[in-house]
This record gives C-alpha cells, structure tokens and sequence, in this order.
C-alpha cells in the first residue's frame, strides 16, 4: 500500500518538474513586433544607482537617463553647450560669476515642480559633502557659492574664472531638493556610500526608471509629462550582456537594437553585409602614445624628441597591430572627435622619414664613431634606452619591439622592457626613473585636460605631466585657455596649443582607436551620433547610445524610408568619388545625409568614412573617400542614406582597385536594393531576410578601353572560418566516430 | 549511533572545515600585499584620504587583530565594504548568489538523475553497441572545454534554431514576468541553455562512473540470486542495482562541486548570466580585498552545505554508514 502511494507521489512530482520545464521551454521567442521599446545592451554591470558614486560609463547610462542637467552637448559639435534646463545663462566680464534663468515648465517625474532651488540645494550637497564618481568631483574647487536669486535664477560665484565651466561644472545632473534634503539631513548620510532606492531617483529626463538590479539591468517608461518633445518610444531597456560576442549576436538576431561596445573586428564584414544592420565608425576621443622624459638629456633636446617622432611609422601600427581599426594619432593630440577644437595643421608636423632623422642626428652631432652601429653624443655617451609600458597590452609591448626596429635603422638602441602596470606607475609618475614610456590617455569632452598633461605646474609626481615638460610659452596658453569664455576665442587658442605640441612633442600621439557600432535600422529609426550624453553631458557616452538618440528613436514603420536609387563611383589613386542618387517617398531627398564608410576586404580594416550632405535638387549626394592606408585591392563600401527624421536604408558595395595607379573611371551597372522591410512582419521573418543571398555585381570600364569584369555573388551571410563552422566539422566528426563505435562489431 | 549524533558530529566536523577555510582565505588574500596599492599610486588622491581610508577599512591593524575583527564580523553577517561597488558585500553576493545557485543545483540534479538512469541501463546492456556508443559520446562530451561546449549550444539553439533567447538579460526586462507562474517559466526559459550546457558537461562523467557502480554491482551475488529467483529485470534494476550503486556516485558528486563551481564561472561568462561567477573575476582583477575575502567565504560555505547534505542523503540511502 505505501509502495503505491510513493509511486503516485513520484509521478506526480516528476509530472509537475517535467511540465514546468516544457512550458519554460516551450514558452517561444513569441517575439512579437514589440515596436515601441527600445533594448540597449551594456557591456559590463551598473554599479550603483547613486549620482553621487558614478564611476564607469554603465552606471552612467543607467542613473544619466533619469537626470538632466542646466546645459547639454551640442549633438553635431560636442565641444559646445546649448542651454537646456537653463532657457539661458550670462557670464559677467572676468568670468567669474554665471547667471542661469530656468525653464519654468519642468517638473519632476513626482509631479513637483522643478525651480532654483534643487540647482542651489544640488551644488551645496556635493560642494559641502564628499562624493565618490566622477560627476560632482570639480564642484568643491571651483565654485565659491551658488545662490537663488529668484525661483527661477541661480547665481554661480567662482573662485577663479574657468572656461570649462559649462562642460564641466553646468552640466552636471540636477537632483530634487524635496527627495535629497531629508535623506541629507539623516546623521550618518554618507554620499560616498548612500545607495538609494528606485522611488528616490526622480529626475527630470524623458525616462522614469521602473526596476533595476544590478545583475539584470535597468528598465525605464517614457514620462508622459517631460518637458520637451516626448519620447517617441514606450519603453527602454538596458539588459547587460557581458560578452562582446553576446552582444554582438543578439544585434544580429535583433533582440537588441545597437551595441555599446565595438563589434568583434572579425564579424565587421558580415555585419556589414547584413541589410539590417548599419555599420559605423567612431574614432574615440582617447589616444596611445608614446612619452618622453624631458627632463633627462637628449630628450631634453626638441630636435632630438622629433627624431623619435620621424621614425614611427603610425601607418603601420594602425594597419599592423590594430587590425586596421585605428587611425594614425593626431600630433596635437586632440582625436579628430573634437570637431571644431581640432587642429587640422597639426597633423602637418610628424610624420614618417627615417632620412630626416638620420639627417637631424647628424646635425646634432649624434655621431657613430666607434663603428658599432650605435650613434654617439658629442660627448661620448651611447643613444641607447629603454621604453617601458604595460606589459598587459600586447598593441604597445609589440610597439616597443617595432620602435626598437626602427631605431636601430637610425642607429639608436632602444629596449623594449614591459612592465607591471603598478611597477610601470611607480616608475614613470613616482619616481621620474624612465627614458620613455607608452601610455593611453582616456579623456574628457573638453580639451582642458591638456592642461593636466603638459602644464609644469603639473609635473609628476604631483600631476600627470609624466614628460615633466616645462615650456613657459605652453604654459601662458594652457592658463590662458583656462580663463577665456569666449568660445571662438578660446578656439584659437587651444588651437595654436596644438601646433606648439605637435613642433615640441613632449608626447608622440601614436593612434586613435575607431570603434565599430552597429545599430539596427530595421525596427528602430531616428539614431543620433554623438558623443557626450546630450541632456546630461556628465553621463559620459559615445557612439548611438546617448540622450539625443532616446529621444528621438522611435519605430522605423513610422519614418519615411529612403531608398537608394543609384550609386555611381570612380576612383583615382587612393580617392574614391561616390554619387549616391537617394529618393524619399518616391520625391529626391533634399535634406539628411549619406554616409560612406569602407572596410577592406584584402587587406582588412577601416579604411575611411565621410558623410555627404547638401544633395543636388535631384537628390544626388557627391563626396570623395580618401582610402587611408591605400593599396590596390578589393574593398567594401556601405552606403546608408538617412533622412531627416532618422530613416535609414543601406547598401554594399564591392568595389575593386586595380593595380594601376592612374585615373580609373567605373560604373556600377547593378547594385542590390535593400530590401525594404514591412512592419507587418514578424521578427522571425525579418531573421530569415537576414540570411537572404546577396548579389552585388559590378561593371569596371576604365577609360583605356580595355573591360574587365568582376562578379561577386555572396551566398549567403558567411561568419568567415568561424567557431560555428569549426564545431558543425567537429560535431560530424564526432558522431561519425560515434557511429563507427556503435557499428563495430560486438565483442564477446 | 543514533541518527542525531550522526547529524551532530559531522554538522561539528563542518564547522571546523570551515574556520580552516576562513583561515586560509584570509591570509592568501593578504598575502597579494596592500589593497591600496593601486589608489596610493594615483598622485590625485590626498595622504590624508589614504589614510582615512586605511583607518576606516583596517587595515592598520595587526593581522591577528585584524583576523580577530574579521572573525566577530562574520558573526554579525558582516562581510565588509566593496572597495570597488562601495556596497556591503554581503548584499553584492545576496544579489548574484540565487542566480548561480538555481544553475548549479539544476544541472548537478539533471546531470545525476539521467546519468542514474541510464548508466544503470547500459550496466545491464554491457558490451552492446549503445552501451559502447554511449560511453564514447560520455568520455568525448567529458574532454571538452566547458565554454566551447556553452558557445556551440548557444550558437545553435539560440542564434540559429532560434529556440532561446542569446541574452537571458534582454529577455527578462523585454518581456517582465508579471505573476509567480510566468516568473517560472520564464526563469526555466532563460536558464534553460545555460544548465542544459553545465548538465550535459557534468553528464558525461557522472555517466561513466554510474556505470561502472552499476556494473560491479550487477555480478554481485545477490544480484545472481534475485535473477535466480525469478524477479523482474526491471525490478531488479530499479531496486537492487541503482540503490546499491548510487553510492560512489554520490561521493563523486560531493567532490565534485568545486569542479562545477569553475565551470559554472566559465559558462555564466558565455552566456552573460547574472551569476557569482562575474563578480568574483571582477574582485580579482580590480585588487577588490573584502570582496574577494567575501566571495570566497560564500562559496566554500556553499560547498560546505552541499557536502553536509551529501553526507546526510549518504545516511539515508545506506543505513550502514550509520552504524560505523
């Protein structure tokens, strides 16, 4: 009798277990069309949802969404303010005091209205109180007080004038006052460790936060009552999918709609190649490079710095060492992100020339004399020294090897040594005992950083000027740039900074990384590129992930969708020039733009991106791509045409450049439309258009009158020699063996 | 003895294992040297903040005194502060610790239930073509990397069947369980690949050794007089062989969890699980002193608790160990 109870017992549990574990299963992607939400991976887990501890970009994102701040980033020039919560600001003569009159129809995600006293009660709080992340840090050193002058005017008094103060003061996020005060007053309120709860984070943005965990990620509704134009989306969720491949997987599947992080560098062409998907570029605002210790002879000797300079060939780091996913270092220093504060003859001043460094070594008398190949000083001492960098990077332990190759074309020895990062520190900051060193320089929107690169003031071991380089002429123009509030003023100045730096280099910018974003162009349109958050400039991000693209991304059903009606190119040398002919709603498009970016097929990398605007009144974008890094060889071009409103379509290109470097005109005969992608149809669907075979065909007429041909028929969207395929050949290997196991015959 | 006594006795040995454990943890981490070596270095950071730092964290004092503070903290379920999250880490680890936790014992528990099964089957089947095919597919699934195994089902079932979601992040936040039920199943849904690649790894071991148990005991004599009594196959395999061979496989298991916790680490990683895994990676990386010391502590109590439950399941299926 027991024994049956048991047994019933038994099936009913192990029916229950195995019904649970079918519905679990068999509970379909039923991905449903779910058009108004948009999902942004992140790379690594947000921290905390604490303003006052933001310390990496995740966290940024997450608790950036909610807050806005007096200022935010110009979208299409980030080193430039717009007014946001502030309807303007005026600055008195010397700079020193700021007047911010708000808008007066913004209220908090509460319902209570936003006036002047959260700005004073927010930049009391973190002026007074220590706080851990980087968005409140600069507050306690410049700001002298912060008063109410009305219910909607805020007097900033500063202790110096300080032209970074709109991007690095101004553009902090606004916290409530009727939320904080009382979590202030509390006894033991430690900002630097208070974690607050969701129904205490009520900020002002377009988006409420509705959960978080920080293992999961954060989700968050539109606010009904913003302020300004509402979100054109329901629903936005920041899942975090810790695996670059991950990520770069669920963007293919399109269970997310862009990347944060660089696409694997080997996928590049598929995710080109993927009609769904646009591919771009994005130098990042950090730079590599390589220092000198100025203060210890030759270096102390410009001359001398710029022979190291000429021997680098950037070029072929880029090509070599980043897998063509760079470009060569401004010498100014600023990366090309910069816009407008950039300095474009910068560039002029370094570049590769082992004759010119023989040369200049001559001059100075750096002879070899005794015939061993390495040259002398004139007062007898060996050129013989030592670069140190971190011994975790295998791009600048193999820098060190190269720049040790190159030297010793020119007769100088140099010894790579990679260290420990900690010891590598201890050296190159503490202790000053180095010749010459490879760092990575992360920085911030505003070009003040320079200042704590190069200014004497700043010399390590009390700053990061770790070439402890002292030129009074640099030193004026960094103070000088400090003060100036004027923004084409200031300009000018940071400009002619640039200059200085790329004849004197104290550093050797060596290259800027581009990193590769993808976004989906199929369920989601209106992206904006940016760097800099947008509404809150402190929530540091870059690429499509920012303030201006939440508000603006809304379903692709509901934009007009361009369609790219011919492409015509013609290449000469190492310049390609597109006409891209686009039509809108079947009328030419008169506005928006298109961007051609290329990527090369043998010989991979980026190999450039320009992005066309003012099209002809038939709607014909022109523009000519400079190939960096030119060889003959085949290429892939992506043409995304975008409208106004955000709409997006695109298009590849195989393009083949001969060997022969003269003029060379080409014709595309055909090209493959897009398909364009109705929004009746469901994810699944979208997933098999995906893999649909791709035919480009392309028609080469050079002008010599002799035609060749090139065909590329693309079967299918191939993951190049990939784990997948590996493991099919292994899985069949397997099972084959298997098999032949389970044939043998039986032994006895 | 009395089952009580049993109970006692190895609930005290546990304990002990424990406190050794603690020792040991306490003094590796100390031995990577100074936990501020890396903030000391950043020339920005004032002495004094340096100095508050130490003080507030204690890291001053004496290491028998430290050792003794971290004793009384641990009574008092605290396992310091997050260098790194500036969080109490006992909440960090309270955040991760379910996730991992739900993989672990559902691939551990899928793995011995189906191993059970059917290696106690192919025991009774020695020498036939499946039995000679199973064991190579076992021996084979057993040799590889745990995270190759993890990237192919993930690429298979959820990129290109579809089946799965790739990221069980996404999936969750798109699509918010509303009620207990969908929790459930959505829970089973996102976890499913993730503990299907752990079990299947697991899978191929615990299924030779099943079989080998099953086999020895399958020439045993009794086994020989149940038959010549005229039981059922079946009932002499459901009631003599398997009772009677679980036993290794239960101490194969127990030994077995620190393996599974590594590899459970890896799989996280490939499928972006919100697991233990990734915090304890991130604590190392980032010098993060409490909570690696916390991380650690958590994880061999855990292993700890699995071994007690062993040792009682141990109890229960063989009276005999109850006697010694």
């Amino acid at each position: 009798m027991s024994e049956k109870i048991s047994l019933t017992k038994k099936i009913i549990v192990s029916a229950t277990l195995i019904s649970m574990m079918l519905i679990g299963i068999f509970q379909f992607a039923v991905v449903e069309a779910q058009a108004d939400i948009a999902r942004i991976p992140l790379l690594s887990k947000p921290k905390s949802l604490s303003p006052f501890k933001v310390d990496t970009v995740w966290t940024a994102i997450v608790v950036g969404t909610v807050f806005e701040s007096l200022v935010a980033t110009d979208p299409n020039n980030p080193s430039r303010v717009i007014p946001w919560l502030a309807e303007s600001y005026e600055v008195n003569e010397d700079g020193t005091e700021w007047v911010f009159r708000l808008r007066k129809d913004v209220v908090w995600h509460d319902g209570k209205p936003f006036t002047a006293d959260d700005v004073v009660f927010t930049f009391n709080l973190v002026k007074e109180r220590k706080t851990s992340g980087f968005w409140y840090t600069n507050v306690p050193i410049i700001v002298e007080s912060v008063e109410k002058i009305d219910d909607y005017t805020v007097r900033f008094k500063l202790k110096q004038p300080y032209a970074p103060f709109l991007l690095k003061i101004a553009a902090a996020p606004i916290l409530p006052k009727h939320i904080w005060e009382p979590i202030a007053m509390q006894e033991d309120f430690d900002p630097s460790k208070y974690e607050p709860t969701i129904d205490q984070l009520v900020g002002t943005g377009p988006f409420k936060i509705v959960s978080f965990d920080p293992a999961v990620g954060a989700s968050y509704v539109a606010n009904e009552n913003y302020w300004g134009p509402k979100p054109k989306i329901s629903r936005l969720i920041y899942p975090v999918i810790d695996n670059q491949d991950a990520m770069y997987l669920s963007l293919k599947k399109g269970e997310v709609d862009t990347v944060t992080w660089s696409i694997p560098p080997n996928a590049v062409e598929e995710a080109m190649r993927d009609p769904n998907i646009a591919v771009m570029f994005v130098v990042e605002p950090s730079f590599f490079f390589l220092g000198y210790n100025t203060q210890r002879y030759p270096f102390t000797l410009k001359e001398f710095r710029k022979v190291i300079a000429y021997i680098i060939d950037r070029q072929y780091i880029v090509d070599n060492l980043l897998g063509g996913f760079g470009i060569p270092g401004n010498p100014g220093l600023l990366s090309p992100v910069f816009g407008e504060m950039v300095n474009p003859r910068s560039f002029e001043y370094v570049r590769f020339d082992l004759e010119e460094a023989r040369r200049i070594l001559d001059s100075l008398g750096f002879i070899d004399r005794d015939g061993d190949g390495i040259r002398e000083t004139p007062n007898g001492t060996k050129l013989e020294f030592e670069v140190i960098g971190p011994a975790y990077d295998p791009v600048r332990v193999q820098i060190g090897n190269l720049l040790a190759q190159w030297a010793a074309e020119v007769g100088i020895k140099i010894n790579n040594n990679p260290v420990d990062l900690n010891e590598m520190i201890d050296r190159i900051v503490n202790t000053g005992n180095f010749d010459m060193f490879l760092e990575g320089w992360i920085n911030e929107l505003d070009p003040d950083w320079i200042y704590d690169l190069l200014h004497s003031s700043q010399a390590s071991p009390n700053g990061f000027n770790i070439a402890r380089f002292n030129n009074p002429e640099l030193d004026r123009l960094l103070e000088m740039q400090r003060v100036i509030t004027d923004f084409e003023e200031r300009k000018d100045i940071v400009w002619r900074i640039q200059e200085l730096i790329a004849d004197e280099l104290p550093y050797v910018s060596l290259y800027h990384r581009v990193s590769i974003y993808g976004i989906r162009i199929d369920k989601l349109g209106g992206w904006v590129q940016s760097i800099g958050f947008g509404y809150n400039p402190m929530a540091i991000a870059f690429g499509f992930v920012n303030g201006w693209s939440l508000l603006n991304i809304q379903p692709a059903m509901n934009l007009p969708k361009p369609v790219i009606q011919n492409v015509r190119f013609e290449t000469t040398g190492n310049k390609v020039m597109f006409e891209v002919a686009v039509e809108v709603n079947g009328q030419p498009m008169s506005s928006g733009e298109v961007i051609i970016n290329m990527i090369g097929l043998t010989k991979p990398g980026f190999k450039g991106q320009i992005m066309l605007t003012d099209p002809s009144p038939n709607g014909v974008f022109k523009g000519t791509l400079t190939i960096q890094g030119f060889e003959p060889g085949r290429y892939l071009a992506q043409i995304i045409a975008r409208d106004p409103n955000g709409g997006m379509s695109k298009q590849v290109l195989e393009i083949e450049i001969a060997e022969a470097m003269e003029p060379v005109e080409t014709e595309t005969v055909t090209v493959t439309e897009t398909e364009t992608v109705t929004p009746e149809k469901m994810e699944r669907e979208m997933m098999e258009e995906a893999r649909t075979v791709i035919r480009e065909v392309t028609v080469v007429k050079t002008v010599t009158g002799v035609e060749t041909k090139t065909v590329t028929v693309t079967e299918t969207v191939a993951m190049g020699p990939s784990t997948a395929q590996i493991a099919a050949i292994a899985i069949i290997v397997i099972v084959v063996a298997g098999l032949i196991a389970f044939l043998s015959r039986r032994r006895s | 003895m009395s089952l009580t006594r049993y109970i006692v006795r190895r609930g005290i040995q546990s304990i002990i294992t424990f406190f050794i454990i603690l020792a040991v943890t306490f003094v590796i981490i100390r031995i990577r040297g100074n936990p501020l070596a890396f903030y000391i270095q950043n020339p920005r950071i004032p002495a004094e903040v340096v100095r508050d730092l130490i003080e507030e964290w204690g890291i001053n004092e004496p290491l028998h005194i430290q050792f003794i503070n971290y004793l009384l903290k641990i009574f008092q379920l605290d396992l310091g502060y997050s260098i790194h999250y500036r969080k109490p880490v006992i909440e960090l680890i309270a955040t991760y610790l379910p996730w991992s936790i739900w993989l672990l014992g559902m691939s551990v528990t899928i793995s011995l239930v189906l191993s059970m099964i059917i290696g106690s089957y192919l025991a009774t089947r020695y020498g036939s073509r499946l039995d000679r095919f199973m064991v190579f597919m076992g021996l084979t699934i057993r040799s590889f990397p745990v995270f190759w195994i993890g990237m192919i089902i993930l690429y298979y079932f959820a990129y290109t069947l579809n089946l799965f979601p790739i990221s069980p992040t996404t999936y969750l936040l798109t699509f918010p369980p509303q009620n207990i039920l969908e929790w459930i199943t959505t829970l089973f849904y996102i976890s499913a690949l993730p503990i299907i690649s752990l079990a299947m790894v697991h899978f191929g071991g615990d299924l030779i050794i099943m079989r080998g148990a099953a086999l020895s005991v399958s020439t045993d004599d009794y086994v020989v007089v149940a038959k010549a009594v005229g039981f059922s196959n079946s009932y002499i395999l459901r009631k003599i062989i398997i009772r009677n061979s679980v036993l290794p496989m239960v101490t194969y298991a127990s030994l077995n969890y620190a393996l599974i916790m590594s590899g459970s680490v890896i799989i996280e990683a490939v499928f972006s699980y919100p697991g233990v895994g990734w915090l304890i990676y991130q604590a190392v990386l980032l010098s993060d002193y409490f909570l690696i010391q916390g991380a650690f502590l958590i994880l061999s109590l855990v292993v700890i608790v699995f071994n007690f439950i062993t040792d009682l399941i141990y109890m229960l299926l063989d009276p005999r160990v109850r006697l010694r």
